[in-house]
């Protein structure tokens, strides 16, 4: 008890040289955590955007991940419906789920007509009240809502387009986008001569559909086409609210947003109605685990021909990203663990050396060399303490700060600025972990000059200037 | 005079000198290491890019817009003679590294043993220009690596032999490919993301592609499994020469090219290239329009982008800790020696006289601990550098030398030694000046 | 050509094989009409398809195509090879059922092409059309409709609505008008699994081939991209054994054209 009181009131004895120490700890804790957070920030917000836009994991046929590629009729998932029921039914996935819903993706060409241009497109079919319920998915809190969907329950007819498709399907103007190109004619092939001429026009114009009543000619509309599992050439039409930047350009420029029902009439036609995915989304990621496994058990008991793949498997770009994230985190930690612990040892050495008459008055009243040891340590770890608790309530302070500045920025795949925060919440596991590390740092960090300040003979510490 | 008290009074400190000069240095070593590793990102990448496609890609008019679906309408006539007029323009000449074509489609690729078939992405390219581009080291990356760490360079196609190629892993696997390769699994992959074909069993693949007119099919023979990097990349992907691409897309009609990739000697020249290129083409009355890698790999531009934002706070942070440490160190060594500040005081010396000679002793410590850190920062970059540490860059499937530019970096030990020295003058000037105010008696009895 | 294999496809539709009946049921005409476009035994002929975009023609490609009821399906199976123009000459595609094969005697390779695939790129590629109209759709008789043909002559016809009956009819219904009497083909019109129109088809210039009096040219207006319409004119009809081996992937290269 003694030697707290005594390290105390030396601590404060020596009022600046412990608040250059407090302090240069209390900057290198603000640093890792405010460095930490700025890194998990990230991390956290990929993972929310991730997971809002396709759930936890996707149930699909067995054969779809390796073999499904280009050819969703084929692995689709049949009576979908009553494998989506089983799964919220289930009394163990019960508490976990907070959706389950059924999506199909599928492959085909777009056209614009009118204006003589088609493209290859990716479409992707959605409840869209299920979409609305998994963008709120906010677990680490602070991410705010992802925004309007795009898409009405009910209304098979609208949908949204990639902005890099709309302005290759010629739709610019009515979508108002701006940065069109004007598109050159190509080199078309001189008509050929000696062809019969056939008035062609009349014919057609016979069936030409009038337009219906109510059909709005302003807003745009697409054909899509796509062969059903059977062959059947099919096409539906699609009019097209919206041009929404997808973030990557190769998918930009193929995105079809639809309701399930639209691209289910597309795909299947009058076969079956299927899914080619089902999407599960979780109340927590770290529950991926239990649930995959229960669902492979389920699968196995009810004999269905079904996979499960976790959004990682999906998204093996993700993981890229966030290994990087890991690696330069670690690298600079290092780089930061060093100056901190630098500055403290060198610090510490200082304040040691400019006490060594104190040190050589105690030794010459009879305190051991194990005493002064001690009573630096406990001053390092006083000062470390202090210094780590100052720096951790600072960097909260910072933190609440610069979370209302509302900076903003824009991350790789995406296609809009999102906030640029700290990461606030959820972080006391790190700040512990920071505070606990640097205490330590400091304790060791007087440990050598302590010792060099007991080892030295009394005599001349007592007359060292 | 000044310097000469300076300079005894430094080695009169000892202690204290080394722990200035070491705070100083330690700050030079973390700065420059961190910008070694920065460098190294930024222009890592950059030559990963520039190595693969090129600084600049010349197309038909429209068909980067429009064209993707449909090379054989945007293809570019007379090729040859377009690659001619760039090798010669004499504004061009001396910024050329390497000229090449390419031709791309998409098509069906089906296996004559099994009856699957799949779409796929196809390139075809010239493999001796590529070969000679993806050694691009603008840099000096490579130059810096010992000999124990491999080269991860690598094409997989030969000039000569025209009808062998490479496809993506994932559509080796889904087209069942994957038993005629070392690994049968396709699970496990070589370092740098290839299977190899096991001799006398290269599987042989149809491919169809269908551009305005009937379509054209050709044999190619699947020599080997390399992983891209992205996904759908990768469940898609082949890879081969230019004349079965040429053969498979125009069959008996005109060979031409969908591409003319261009890579120069220097980034830097970009711009000026891009310039010269555009007038040379309106001068000829060419149709063709030039994109840089930038537009071409639009990822590049969201990673740098990514990068600059995580190191922009870093730097701050670094920038912090640098100057509080600098500061404090300084400021410490300063008040130990209040007493010596009275003494000469006492002696006469005025206040501007303190200030002064601390002012040069700061300069000097600076000096020394500042070429001590960025000699030791770019020493121990060498040193990280033979540790041979890999990483994985994003859109890369193998794995990368990690390593810190320790080559080019002039202009960073520069600027970190100047920026540390001023610090140091800096850091020393207010203590001192606080000391040198301090009354005389105070000093003398200062503890 | 924007639909190089869609105008094989139809070709394919065209000739069928029907059974004959007696009293006029709906299914009967349907019946009546397969056996007008279709000889009813393996045959061979020329087929020119031409491709009209915005009324001015644009591509043409000349065929031999030789078909032949398959036993068990009893729809034809068609092998088609290119004659003309140059480039493509000596390419052949076969259709075998639901699965299309495409050869290339530059490579002496072929490459399966699943329905999916067809509509790459593009074309609408081929649309493997049922031949036998009678046996995978359900007839149901609307009226009787005077209607103009493509030649603007005036026709009685029998209005008939199918609806497919199996899973390979291709198209999930179709609306016919037959000539009263002739039943000959006057206008057919083809509609997507989603009800949209797809095509419509009008025959004329009925001729003297191969037994009976059959409509020697179609013309096909794609009702989804209204720029195009697709002419097909065949000839020279003659009857023709066609062995089994003929109908395999691997023959194709071996396979001589007459």
């Amino acid at each position: 008890m003694m030697l707290f009181k005594i390290a105390f009131r030396n601590i404060l004895r020596n009022g600046r040289r412990s608040l250059m120490t407090a302090s240069a700890i209390a900057v290198g804790a603000m640093a890792l955590i405010l460095f930490g957070e700025y890194v998990g920030y990230m991390v956290r917000g990929m993972e929310t955007g991730t997971v809002r836009g396709a759930g936890h994991m996707a149930v699909f046929r067995k054969g779809y991940f390796e073999f499904g590629n280009g050819n969703p009729s084929a692995y689709s998932i049949s009576r979908y419906k009553s494998v989506m029921t089983l799964i919220k039914n289930d009394p163990v996935l019960k508490p976990m789920l907070t959706v389950v819903t059924p999506h199909v993706s599928l492959f085909g060409i777009a056209g614009n007509f009118a204006a003589d241009s088609s493209k290859t497109f990716m479409g992707s079919g959605v409840v869209p009240a299920d979409l609305r319920e998994m963008r709120k998915w906010d677990d680490y809190g602070g991410f705010g809502s992802s925004g309007d969907v795009g898409l009405k329950d009910g209304d098979d007819t609208h949908g949204i387009i990639g902005k890099g498709l709309a302005r290759m399907l010629m739709l610019c103007e009515p979508l108002k986008i701006e940065g069109c190109p004007k598109p050159k004619k190509t080199v078309e092939e001189a008509p050929m001569a000696g062809a019969p001429a056939f008035q062609f026009s009349e014919l057609a114009a016979r069936d030409r559909a009038p337009n219906t009543p109510g059909e709005t000619t302003s807003e745009p509309r697409i054909d899509l086409l796509a062969a059903t599992a059977n062959g059947s050439p099919n096409v539906v039409s699609l009019y097209v609210t919206e041009a929404r930047n997808q973030g990557a350009k190769e998918i930009d420029d193929m995105y079809v947003g639809m309701t399930l029902g639209l691209a289910q009439q597309l795909l299947y036609g009058r076969g079956e109605h299927k899914a080619v995915s089902i999407v599960i989304q979780l109340q927590h990621t770290a529950q991926i685990a239990v649930a995959m496994a229960r669902l492979k058990t389920l699968f196995q008991q009810h004999h269905l021909d079904l996979e499960v793949h976790d959004f990682r498997e999906l998204n093996p770009e993700y993981n890229q990203v966030i290994g990087l994230f890991g690696a330069i985190f670690v690298f600079i930690a290092v780089i930061m663990g060093i100056i901190v612990l630098f500055t403290v040892i060198n610090t510490m050495s200082m304040s040691v050396m400019e006490r060594v008459n104190e040190i050589g008055t105690i030794r010459a009243m009879g305190v051991r060399r194990s005493g002064v040891r001690r009573q630096f340590l406990v001053e390092g770890l006083f000062l470390g303490v202090i210094g780590a608790t100052a720096g951790i309530v600072l960097s909260i302070l910072f933190a609440a700060w610069f979370n209302g500045t509302g900076a903003q920025w824009t991350p790789p795949g995406e296609a809009s600025p999102i906030p640029l925060r700290l990461l606030a919440t959820g972080v006391a596991g790190f700040q512990c972990a920071v505070w606990l590390g640097l205490v330590l740092m400091a304790t060791i960090a007087a440990y050598v000059p302590a010792r060099r300040a007991a080892a030295m003979k009394v005599v001349d510490a007592l007359r060292h200037v | 005079m000044l310097f000469k008290i300076a300079f005894r009074n430094i080695l009169r400190n000892g202690r204290r000198t080394l722990m200035t000069c070491g705070a100083i240095a330690v700050s030079a070593i973390a700065v420059m290491l961190f910008g070694e590793y920065q460098q190294f990102i930024a222009k890592g990448v950059e030559t990963g890019v520039v190595a693969r496609v090129g600084h600049l890609t010349i197309y038909h008019e429209g068909y980067f817009d429009f064209g993707a679906g449909n090379p054989g309408g945007y293809s570019i006539s007379g090729y040859q003679k377009v690659m001619d007029l760039i090798k010669n323009d004499s504004a061009l000449k001396p910024m050329l590294r390497v000229v090449t074509p390419q031709v791309s489609m998409f098509g069906i690729a089906g296996s004559s043993e099994t009856d699957t078939s799949k779409t796929f992405m196809g390139i075809g390219v010239v493999p001796s220009d590529r070969e000679k581009m993806i050694h691009w080291d603008d840099y000096h990356f490579y130059d810096s690596l010992p000999r124990s760490v491999p080269r991860q360079f690598h094409f997989g196609l030969n000039d000569k032999k025209t009808d062998e190629g490479l496809i993506g892993t994932g559509l080796g696997r889904s087209l069942g490919l994957c038993g005629h390769f070392a690994r049968g699994d396709c699970g496990k992959y070589a370092t740098d993301g290839s299977l190899k074909a096991l001799p006398a069993r290269a599987p042989q693949l149809n491919l169809l592609a269908a551009s305005a007119g009937t379509p054209n099919i050709v044999r190619l023979k699947v020599t080997e499994l390399h992983q891209q990097g992205f996904k759908d990349i990768d469940d898609m992907y082949v890879g081969m020469h230019i004349a079965l691409a040429q053969q498979l897309l125009y069959g008996n009609e005109e060979h031409k090219a969908v591409a003319i990739v261009v890579q120069l000697l220097h980034t830097a020249d970009l711009d000026k290239a891009r310039a010269r290129l555009n007038a040379l083409f309106k001068e000829h009355h060419l149709d063709l329009e030039v994109r840089d890698f930038t537009e071409i790999q639009p990822a590049y531009n969201q990673i740098t982008g990514l990068f600059n934002a995580i190191f922009a706070f870093i730097s701050v942070i670094l920038t912090v800790i640098v100057l509080f440490t600098v500061v404090n160190t300084m400021s410490m060594s300063v008040m130990e020696r209040v007493n010596e500040i009275g003494t000469i005081r006492a002696m006469g010396v005025r206040r501007s006289g303190v200030r002064r000679q601390f002012l040069v002793e700061g300069l000097l410590l600076g000096i020394i601990g500042a070429t001590a850190g960025v000699a030791l920062g770019t020493g121990g970059g060498i040193w990280f550098n033979n540790m041979g540490l890999t990483w994985h860059p994003p859109g890369q499937a193998a794995e990368v030398p990690l390593l810190v530019r320790t080559n080019g970096i002039l202009a960073l030990q520069l600027s970190v030694w100047a920026a540390l020295v001023v610090m140091a003058a800096l850091a020393v000037l207010f203590p001192a000046n606080r000391a040198a105010r301090m009354k005389v008696v105070d000093a003398l009895r200062h503890v | 050509m924007r639909n190089p294999l869609v105008g094989l496809g139809l070709a394919a539709l065209i000739f069928g094989a029907g059974a004959w009946g007696q009293s006029l049921s709906a299914q009967d005409i349907l019946a009546g009409m397969d056996k007008v476009r279709n000889p009813g035994q393996a045959f061979r002929l020329n087929n020119a398809l031409t491709e009209y975009i915005r009324g001015e023609a644009r591509n043409r490609v000349t065929l031999v195509v030789y078909a032949r009821e398959n036993k068990q399906t009893h729809q034809f199976d068609n092998v088609v090879r290119y004659i003309d123009p140059p480039r493509d000459s000596g390419k052949m595609v076969l259709m075998n059922g639901s699965n299309m094969w495409f050869y290339d005697p530059s490579s002496k390779a072929s490459v399966r092409i699943s329905p999916q695939q067809r509509l790459m790129g593009q074309a609408s590629d081929g649309d493997v059309v049922t031949a036998n109209l009678n046996k995978d759709y359900t007839a149901r008789l609307v009226g009787e409709e005077k209607l103009l043909d493509a030649d603007r002559q005036n026709r009685d016809t029998w209005h008939l609505d199918l609806k497919a009956a199996t899973d390979e009819a291709v198209y999930s219904r179709v609306e016919f008008w037959i000539e009263k009497g002739t039943f000959r083909p006057v206008k057919g019109k083809f509609y997507s699994d989603s009800g949209r129109l797809l095509k419509i088809a009008y025959y004329h210039k009925f001729e003297e081939q191969l037994g009976g009096i059959r409509p020697t040219e179609t013309i096909i207006i794609d009702a989804v991209d209204e720029n195009l319409v697709t002419t097909m004119d065949n000839s020279d009809m003659r009857a023709q054994e066609i062995p089994d081996s003929w109908f395999q992937r691997d023959f194709l290269p071996r396979l001589k054209a007459d």
